[in-house]
């Protein structure tokens, strides 16, 4: 299962990048491939591309802010959710999505 | 027959005098017994008097009861349900709205607390925490009452109602020459009480049970009202009992005769002094051991009484309306005369707050004080002389302490104040001579006497001035006191030969003028010299630039006078036609317009090509903010309040000469004082510093144990350590960004963070909690780990960035957080924080 997810928090300076981390070491502990991008203070980082996308089963955004260059996942299947969110309760919105997609 | 009517009290601010007196004028229609049963205080009122009705301490939303009885009860039911439920929820609404709102810079815990407070302009820094005594002897029920026997019982009962009807037909007919609203609600709730049938039925009994004079038994009972209404959290029902006190002392004054003659200020134990203002002298006459802080209603900040508050270090505030009739005479008060605030009955968590900050700041200026003693100078090297104002000799041991390096201003007209005759020559010599003595070999410049009709002096009858700032004050009174300025000249010279002594003339704006003093000094001199009295001739003589005229002439002046000191409250005043005293348009009086930088820029530029050296006084020096600009436009002294010092040592080492110049070579080229604070905004606290951490920013068993104190300890660290300027701002910012969604990250962590100009420099620090406490309401994992990230208005560098971001990813690791709990001391877990934002 392969899964894709954008960060982002208002200041950009320590969620974004927290919850990045926190869904990369939850994702590979779940069984997933994962690749984070971050949209934080210092930019774009870890981007993905279009071919990283067209790979995922699914999008994740956990994010305060709007996405970057979200027109890159135009027709995938998003679910979005709070970096707070990401950050607390990555372990169950992982284990519910890949529970999802095993269906 | 009886009819009841049961209700939830509607109104958001509880049942207080606004709506008390029409719930009254409502029940006063109708014949009917009416009483307001609160269920849930269990009081029971009569609803035909507004104390009785407050007194019922009716919140929003208690469960209430009407009880009527009587031939209109029926009617008297149907309007009070109107009035209660319909009625009064609207017009309430209308005036809550136009209520000014709490502003944004309020500490924190004062809104988590629901404390009551009130603002005024702070005007001394500091805390105070005590009883708070309220100086005004018209307002003060407790005073004398006239000592004299009881006539008997009709007598004093016929003696309160004449004068009761007498106060009634007094405000009636005041009532009708008022056209302002609030002068007329003023009257009106006067003339409800005057009428209200608890207040009479109270006086009546202490006249009939207790056979007291009329006017012990209106003492009494206002005495006895206001006690009930005391322990009132609402604002408005505070103000009700000053009203009660009002209405008591004019019915009193109707019976006995005038007031009593007003007498000095006597403190008997450690008060904070509330009072409308305060002549000089009456500050003065205070015992200053017993005086904690003062709060003053009408006075602005560069009174020469607050100037006088903050040399002796009392925290102050001024320009609280109205204050002396929303305290209560005795009850504690915290007053914080850095940021404004008086707080009457403060709750435990507002008083540990600010124990709390008192300690903070403590130790924030024993740190400065370390370093007070070294010469004043920017980082760079800039040299610039650190001067006290005193007004007394006896101030010099404070200022030394303080860190100054001279005297730049000493005020010599105290010498005058508080005394029936003139000092004579030798009388000031002593002063001078003790002066000189305990200066130690720093220069100390004495003021020649500067008073005028605005300074009423007993010995001296100056005729009245319709506009004394603009009359004879200063040098041009000396002709008229000419004896009085030869003895204090004569005075100097002689006290000169134990030290550097300069003399300096105020209000000099012709060079005639200076050139007649000069003339003056050397006939002193050649009479001391004919009857071979010791003294030295050749003193450095120097003038205020206060009157703008003087100020467009320096480079005639620089002929005559060996340096000049810009007396900046007065020449702020005259130059802006705008009296500094006068909260109407203090607005106007502005040091950073730039018209006013420009004239400063002159008048130094000026002096120094004829070089003369030039200081700054007034209270635009002792701003840490505005140094930046004093530095830029390079002055020579800048000479303050001691209790200024230390900062301004402090803020003067971090300072760059070379971007001060920049800055204020921008600012005069600006035309708008909006302009100008931008500039200086813009300019920020100072240089960054390289490292994110420092052990100074980690305690390893914080006592805080709640969000609130988390936020209060990390900005005292921030502050302490020297990396930003202002826990209060940096506290505000980290709520700011706490507002917008918690920080708890889970895991046992919370990160707030701030981005501010008050930050000089990226800053990590690091809490450790003795005892974990939940971060969030409802949350009921505690935390017991804080790593606060403070970013500069600016944003960080890019390099702080990468720090930041590594640091974070790393905080999601088990084993880093362990490591960080496990620390045992302040110095590894500041190594393991800056590793892992190395990476």
């Amino acid at each position: 299962m392969t899964i894709v997810a954008v960060t982002a928090c208002p200041t950009g300076i320590a969620h974004t990048y927290m919850a990045a981390e926190r869904l990369e070491k939850v994702g590979k502990k779940l069984g997933f491939s994962i690749k984070v991008e971050t949209q934080g203070a210092m930019g774009i980082e870890n981007e993905l591309s279009a071919a990283d996308i067209a790979k995922a089963d699914v999008v994740l955004f956990a994010v305060g802010i709007p996405v970057l260059k979200s027109d890159r996942f135009a027709g995938k299947k998003i679910i979005e959710i709070g970096v707070q969110e990401a950050l607390k309760n990555a372990e169950a919105v992982l284990t519910r999505i890949k529970d999802e997609l095993g269906r | 027959m009886a009819v009841e009517f049961s209700f939830r009290f509607p109104l958001p601010q509880g049942l207080h005098a606004r709506p008390a007196v029409r719930i009254q004028e409502t029940a006063d229609r109708f014949v009917a017994d009416i009483f307001w049963d609160n269920l849930k205080t269990a009081a029971v009122a009569d609803a035909k008097s507004v104390l009785s009705l407050i007194g019922s301490d009716t919140q929003c939303d208690d469960p209430c009861r009407l009880r009527l009885r009587g031939p209109d009860e029926q009617d008297a039911r149907e309007a009070l349900i109107r009035l209660l439920l319909e009625d009064l929820p609207i017009t309430e609404a209308r005036i809550e709205e136009a209520l000014p709102s709490t502003p944004a810079d309020v500490p924190r815990v004062l809104v988590l607390e629901k404390a009551l407070f009130f603002r005024g302009t702070p005007a001394g820094a500091g805390i105070a925490f005590g009883p708070v005594r309220i100086h005004d002897p018209g307002l003060e029920m407790d005073g004398e009452e006239v000592n004299r026997p009881a006539e008997s019982v009709e007598v004093e009962t016929a003696v309160f109602r004449t004068a009761a009807g007498k106060l009634e037909a007094e405000i009636l007919r005041q009532r009708a020459e008022k056209s302002d609203p609030a002068e007329l609600a003023v009257l009106d709730s006067h003339l409800a009480l005057v009428r209200d049938r608890a207040l009479i039925a109270k006086i009546e009994h202490f006249i009939a049970a207790e056979k007291n004079t009329a006017g012990t038994a209106i003492a009494r009972a206002g005495r006895e009202f206001g006690k009930t209404l005391q322990a009132a959290r609402s604002a408005y029902i505070r103000e009700r009992v000053a009203d009660i006190k009002d209405v008591s002392r004019r019915l009193r004054t109707l019976i006995e005769g005038g007031p009593g003659k007003e007498n000095a200020v006597r403190l008997d134990g450690p008060v904070i002094l509330a009072a409308a203002d305060l002549t000089p002298s009456e500050f003065l006459a205070l015992d200053r051991n017993l005086l904690l802080g003062l709060i003053l209603e009408n006075a602005g900040t560069t009174s020469h009484t607050l100037i006088l508050a903050r040399a002796r270090g009392i925290p102050a505030v001024s320009g609280c309306t109205d204050i002396r009739k929303k305290l209560q005479a005795g009850e504690n008060v915290i007053l914080d005369g850095g940021r404004g605030f008086v707080l009457p009955s403060p709750s435990p968590a507002v008083e540990r707050y600010f124990e709390r900050d008192t300690a903070a700041e403590t130790r924030k200026n024993e740190k400065r004080l370390e370093k007070a003693g070294l010469p004043g100078r920017t980082e760079d090297g800039c040299r610039m002389e650190i001067a006290a104002n005193i007004g007394h000799a006896e101030e010099l041991q404070k200022a030394w302490v303080q860190g100054a390096e001279g005297v730049g201003l000493f005020r010599t007209e105290m010498l005058l104040m508080d005394r029936a005759t003139a000092p004579d020559e030798d009388e000031q010599y002593a002063v001078y001579v003790q002066a000189v003595r305990a200066a130690g070999g720093r220069p100390v410049i004495i003021r020649t006497f500067d008073i005028g009709g605005d300074k009423p002096i007993p010995f001296l009858p100056l005729p009245r001035e319709n506009n004394p700032f603009l009359g004879v004050r200063g040098i041009r009174l000396y002709e008229r006191c000419a004896g009085l300025i030869q003895a204090q000249l004569r005075a100097i010279l002689r006290a000169a030969v134990f030290g550097p002594l300069k003399i300096m003339f105020p209000m000099v704006g012709t060079l005639d003028e200076i050139i007649g003093l000069k003339d003056l000094l050397r006939t002193v001199a050649g009479d001391l010299a004919g009857a071979s009295i010791p003294h030295r001739p050749a003193i450095e003589t120097g003038m205020m630039v206060e009157v703008p005229s003087a100020a467009l002439l320096i480079d005639g002046f620089a002929d005559q006078v060996d340096f000049f000191s810009i007396g900046s409250n007065d020449l702020l005043q005259y130059f802006f036609a705008a009296d500094r005293g006068n909260p109407g348009v203090r607005d106007l009086n502005q040091p950073l317009h730039p018209a006013f930088l420009r004239l400063l820029r002159k008048i130094v530029e000026d002096a120094r090509a004829k070089k003369r050296w030039v200081g700054l006084c007034g209270e635009i020096a002792a701003d840490p903010r505005l140094l930046p600009l004093w530095v830029g436009l390079g002055f020579d002294e800048l000479s303050m309040a001691p209790a200024a010092i230390p900062e301004i040592k402090a803020r003067l080492a971090g300072l760059k000469a070379e971007d001060c110049r920049s800055l204020a070579q921008t600012a005069v080229g600006l035309w708008r004082r909006r302009d100008v604070e931008a500039a200086l905004d813009a300019f920020g606290p100072g240089e960054p510093v390289g490292t994110l951490i420092e052990p100074d920013l980690v305690r390893l068993d914080s006592a805080s144990r709640s969000k609130a104190e988390t936020m209060q300890e990390l900005a005292s660290l921030l502050e302490l350590s020297g990396r930003a300027a202002g826990r209060t701002e940096i506290e505000a910012a980290l709520w700011r960004r706490e507002d917008t969604g918690s920080t708890g990250i889970g895991l046992g962590v919370a990160i707030p963070h701030c981005q501010t100009a008050a930050i000089r420099s990226a800053s990590i620090a690091v809490l450790r909690f003795a005892r974990p406490f939940p971060w969030d309401a409802g949350d009921d994992e505690p935390v017991d780990l804080a790593v606060m990230l403070a970013i500069p208005a600016a944003g960080p560098s890019g390099d702080h960035l990468k720090l930041l971001a590594r640091l974070s990813r790393r905080l999601m690791h088990d084993e880093f957080r362990e490591a960080l709990r496990a620390a045992t001391d302040a110095d590894s877990l500041a190594r393991l924080i800056a590793a892992a934002a190395a990476g």
